[in-house]
């Protein structure tokens, strides 16, 4: 199939679930009222409440939501052929994606721009609330883990990548510096540190540069030091952790925004050249199989593939940045489908540009395979993206540490913000306990610890399907929330109950997987210290999420009960 | 669909409504008195024009694009699409400095009339000079000093 066909397919599918499907949903069931008060203008106080124009808040909520996992998912979900991979994502996001998003966020509006965990209070049981932050815990771990599996042991590790990445760095604290210091222009200041990142990246090719990072690795055959990871690896993870520290620790107005800024530009660009570069090629599939087989190195591809492209599709942090930042800031209720909505559409459209780039870039199945296949997902869209951007001039060894540091980017701008917030939940639900763990240093470096002992023992495609079952599983459970909201006020909820039993099903299916592969088959047979704690704690935390899942399924189920019973009450 | 208050407007300044001879066939409005029902009252009734004939080569030439409405419909899309802009780069920055700011206020208010939250502040005079100020935004302020937060608030306040 050419590559024009499969992107006039996503277009098909954005145009008819947005303008059909999600349409008639907000129109005859959530029936948005622009001129009721939403929270953001009866409660505006500057700090959590503030009105936004709905073309700033699109652009917020795409900001926030897309990462990494849109691109690498759907690199490593057509290991099962390229059509599973293309319905899921098409599919995914018509009938599911935009549901939780929308949902979610209007939902937020509705009940007076409550979060999560208090919406889960109210309106499953008070208990609800504290397995959510658990369950919410050990999925922030996992996004840490996946994204640093990348970038630390595959990404930095390339010694081209990491002079890039410091330079932009250095350009996002310039960027800072220019706009808070020196009062400078903000046109003038991006393109100043544009240029100059692009430059950064540029000089990390040279063999001088490159020499410099390979001799720091311990040569082009970088020898194993650590738990079964290269001098190069476990340098690259130590650079990364440096980043995230200071993203975490810094205030962010300081460091992590300002290099957030100019990343944006650095990836927006790569993605307009990348998507440029694939019309004027326009390439086709070649001998790429529609399907290959039912069970693959990462499982059955019910329920593996549908965990393994998250986001693109359908993603769980996509529900907790909707109710606790874009629902607070939206100015009338009929903004909530454009936004929410919106946002999840073009995000899988960014997943379909990444599907093409394992499917079309390489000129078929033997050259996906050929590039590392499903386990070197991250250098398949590197060097994807390098092949797009080849036909519009730039240069092959360029685009290749351009697109190494574009993923390094979206993973580490996630990365130093999770750090974060893992940082204040471990002072929120230990500090009472242990004072020390208010501290903003050491709520960090127990954070970026843990993430040391993921990134270093657990294999890429275990912990890539670990976090994409708990992301998902945290989407299942807003979109049970969301039928539970719209039971509680006697509205249609069919469009979103069916979808959360659909996920929570899949996921618990998908966590239940990978808990007795890792534990069954994995541990019996580790012959390594390093493969056992792998084994025991990727196992460990996906009985963990299931034990917190079912416990807020059967208070869920309870709920309903009440919910069917009680006599509704319309918004 | 036109609401009372569109139709007095057009009613009243016919040249900044709808064009007399409108595709709704709605020429005018007039006023009658409504006495059946509840109450006594009036009601404004849309007048068909009664020369109105559904034109359709007027329909197309009015529904054709002019340079004016390309202009307008160009203008329209750059905006739309630097806001998209603004919220993707500079909108957090702005937000944060924003947060920054409300933060401090907060924390003046709390200084001065904290003893509207019970904090036990005697009012000095200057309190009462400034009440005047702070007697809308105060019901805000209390409600997000007071208002329950948990973790989940924190994503927005940690990382957006």
């Amino acid at each position: 199939m050419n590559s024009l066909i499969v992107l006039l397919l996503g277009a098909l599918g954005i145009v008819i679930g947005y303008g059909v499907y999600a349409r008639s949903i907000d129109k005859n069931i959530v029936q948005p009222n622009p001129s009721k008060a939403t929270p953001a203008t009866m409660y505006m106080d500057g700090v959590d409440f503030t009105p936004a124009n709905r073309s700033v808040l699109f652009g917020y909520q795409f900001k926030s939501v897309a990462a990494l996992a849109p691109l690498t998912g759907p690199i490593i979900a057509v290991q099962w052929g390229w059509l599973p991979a293309l319905l899921w994502i098409i599919l995914g996001v018509f009938f599911i994606g935009w549901v939780q998003d929308y949902g979610a966020m209007i939902m937020g509006v509705r009940r007076d721009g409550e979060t999560m965990s208090a919406l889960s209070y109210k309106l499953i049981s008070p208990r609800a609330r504290s397995i959510l932050m658990v369950f919410i815990y050990f999925y922030l771990l996992l996004i840490m883990g996946a994204f640093g599996v990348a970038v630390g042991k595959t990404l930095m590790a390339n010694p081209k990548v990491p002079f890039g990445m410091i330079f932009l760095v250095m350009m996002g604290i310039l960027a800072g510096q220019m706009t808070y210091k020196w009062k400078r222009d903000i046109i003038l200041t991006s393109i100043v540190t544009v240029a100059l990142t692009f430059v950064g990246i540029w000089l990390g090719t040279l063999p001088a540069v490159s020499g410099f990072f390979t001799s720091l690795y311990g040569g082009a055959e970088s020898p194993v030091v650590f738990l079964g990871n290269t001098q190069a690896q476990v340098i690259g993870t130590l650079l990364m952790i440096l980043f995230c520290y200071f993203g975490a620790v810094l205030p962010i107005w300081s460091f992590a925004q300002p290099v957030n800024y100019v990343s944006f530009w650095i990836v927006t660009l790569g993605i307009v050249g990348g998507v440029i570069g694939l019309v004027i090629w326009h390439p086709g599939m070649g001998d790429f199989p529609a399907f290959t087989q039912f069970t693959t190195a990462s499982g059955p591809l019910w329920p593996m593939l549908m965990v393994t492209i998250a986001c693109g599709a359908i993603s769980g942090w996509h529900s907790l940045v909707s109710t606790s930042g874009t629902a607070r800031q939206l100015e009338k209720e009929t903004d909530a489908l454009p936004v929410g909505g919106g946002a999840m559409f073009m995000e899988s459209g960014f997943a379909i540009v990444a599907f093409l780039t394992a499917t079309v870039a390489f000129g078929g199945w033997q050259g996906y395979l050929d590039a590392g296949g499903a386990g070197k997902a991250l250098a398949i869209f590197a060097g994807g993206l390098a092949n797009f951007l080849s036909r519009i001039g730039v240069p092959q060894e360029f685009g290749v540490a351009y697109g190494s540091v574009f993923l390094t980017i979206m993973a580490i701008t996630i990365m130093q913000l999770v750090v974060r917030f893992m940082r204040v939940a471990s002072a929120e639900m230990l500090g009472d306990r242990i004072p020390a763990m208010r501290n903003i240093h050491v709520g960090s470096i127990i954070a970026l610890l843990l993430t040391i002992l993921f990134v270093l023992i657990i294999p890429w495609l275990t912990i890539w399907s670990a976090f994409g079952a708990a992301n998902q599983l945290m989407a299942g459970l807003a979109l049970l929330l969301v039928a539970l909201w719209l039971m509680s006020e006697g509205r249609k909820h069919a469009w979103a109950l069916y979808p959360a039993v659909f996920m929570i099903v899949t996921d618990i299916g998908a966590l239940l997987y990978v808990a007795y592969v890792n534990l069954f088959r994995v541990l019996p047979a580790a012959e390594t210290t390093q493969s056992t704690i792998a084994a025991a704690v990727i196992g460990a935390i996906c009985l963990v999420l299931i034990a917190a899942a079912l416990v807020l399924i059967v208070d869920a189920w309870r709920a309903i009960q009440r919910a069917r019973q009680a006599k509704p009450v319309q918004a | 669909m036109r609401t009372e208050a569109d139709l007095r407007s057009e009613h009243a300044h016919p040249a900044r409504g709808s064009p007399r001879l409108s595709l709704t066939g709605v020429s005018s409005v007039r006023l009658e008195s409504e006495t059946q029902g509840c109450g006594a009252g009036a009601r404004l009734v849309a007048v068909p024009h009664p020369q109105v004939v559904p034109d359709v080569s007027k329909r197309i030439v009015t529904a054709l694009p002019t340079p004016d409405r390309l202009a307008q419909w160009l203008r329209g899309v750059l905006r739309t699409l630097g806001s998209v802009l603004y919220g993707m780069t500079v909108y957090d920055w702005v937000r944060e400095l924003e947060k920054s700011r409300a933060e401090q206020e907060r924390l003046f208010m709390v200084i001065v009339y904290g003893d509207l939250l019970g904090v036990p502040i005697l009012p000095p005079y200057y309190s009462l000079r400034l009440l005047p100020f702070i007697v809308e935004p105060s019901r805000n302020w209390r409600r997000s000093l007071l208002r329950e937060r948990d973790l989940t608030d924190r994503i927005d306040q940690e990382i957006g």
